[in-house]
């Protein structure tokens, strides 16, 4: 899949778990709207991975060294901080 | 959380969602203090649930803009390894320069670069050559100003790296993104054109947030509703704002840009009188 049809999926389908979990609440209230709100709001993290994850390829695929280097170094450095945020 | 704060909260979300789409910001810098101001949320929840919306605007934006090859991702990576760096180092910066001197530096900063903003208003940083060749971090996009593709050179790479370290550096004891700054460097400074600056800080800014948004989502620091309510008002609002943008000719984003970057600098010369 390209870098545009990936976002546009992510962003979709972020959108109607959200909107879905937003019309359970009002209809039948929070506690049956939090399993909707917490899948939306996953897919919603997910998305710049899923960025990351594409643009790395398309860098692999050109054959674009600094691009893979620079791209692997950021997945390195949010990889590093977020276990180190999280072991805290 | 009622149905009429649900739609108040949703028109926040568009708000931040447009001025995030036009200026490549994350926008919590004005979502933050209302949802604390408005709905007695707490910072800490306010700030989880500004963090998702900054995600969301960062994918509306891409989603909306790639195909117009406005996203540089290649500067943009390495931008982004910049300002992690300048992240990391946030601490060593507190350690020696106090809140108060950081926010006035700030203050200045932003003062200075919204004068030179108004007077680069016709700066368009486009090669008039569609054959050219575009320099190692520059590109090709659809200028709407022109109706044609166009190229563009990014120059003083170390200047652009630079101020990545320093946005990342001060977004950490500032609580702002690091955009309201890297978006007018870059076209003041290094070539980009306004367009460009914009949607590439947009893509940085979401991978940026990612860094955080799952600690503040597992520690049960984001309020669902809140933020599924912001989210939904801001990904309408990226939307609408790329296409509002992307018709609008581009010194009508420089004077937007220059009238935020006055009113952070006032909001920064406030925070230093009050901490100073």
């Amino acid at each position: 899949m390209t870098f545009d049809a990936v976002n546009r999926s992510a962003v979709v389908t972020t959108t109607v778990l959200l909107a879905a979990g937003l019309a359970t609440w009002l209809a039948r209230g929070p506690a049956a709207a939090d399993p909707w709100l917490d899948a939306g709001l996953i897919a919603l993290m997910m998305t710049p991975v899923l960025r990351l994850v594409t643009t790395l390829t398309a860098d692999v695929r050109r054959r674009d060294t600094v691009a893979v280097a620079t791209s692997l170094a950021v997945c390195v450095i949010l990889g590093v901080g977020l276990a180190l945020a999280l072991g805290r | 959380m009622d149905a009429i704060h649900l739609v108040v909260v949703i028109g926040l979300g568009f708000a931040a969602g447009t001025v995030g789409a036009l200026l490549g910001l994350g926008g919590g810098i004005f979502l933050v203090p209302a949802l604390t101001w408005i709905f007695d949320l707490p910072v800490r929840q306010a700030a989880g649930v500004g963090l998702m919306t900054v995600i969301a605007t960062s994918g509306a934006v891409s989603s909306e803009t790639v195909g117009h090859g406005f996203v540089n991702t290649r500067l943009g990576m390495l931008l982004l390894v910049g300002s992690s760096v300048g992240g990391l180092a946030g601490g060593v910066t507190a350690q020696y320069l106090s809140e108060a001197t950081v926010a006035l530096v700030f203050a200045i900063t932003t003062a200075a670069i919204a004068a030179l903003t108004v007077l680069h208003l016709d700066h368009a940083n486009v090669v008039d050559d569609a054959q050219a060749q575009p320099s190692a971090y520059g590109g090709r996009f659809f200028d709407p100003d022109r109706g044609r593709e166009v190229v563009y050179h990014t120059v003083r790479l170390p200047l652009a790296v630079a101020a990545s370290v320093v946005a990342g550096n001060v977004s950490g004891l500032l609580g702002l993104g690091g955009g309201v700054l890297q978006v007018p460097v870059l076209n003041l400074w290094c070539g980009v054109p306004i367009r460009v600056a914009t949607a590439t800080s947009a893509f940085l800014i979401g991978l940026t947030a990612l860094s955080s948004a799952p600690i503040y989502f597992a520690h049960g620091n984001v309020d669902a509703h809140y933020a599924a309510a912001s989210v939904i008002g801001v990904l309408g609002g990226a939307r609408w704002g790329v296409r509002f943008g992307t018709a609008r000719p581009k010194r009508h984003l420089k004077v937007l840009l220059a009238a935020v970057l006055i009113a952070v600098s006032g909001l920064m010369f406030l925070r230093w009188w009050r901490v100073s």
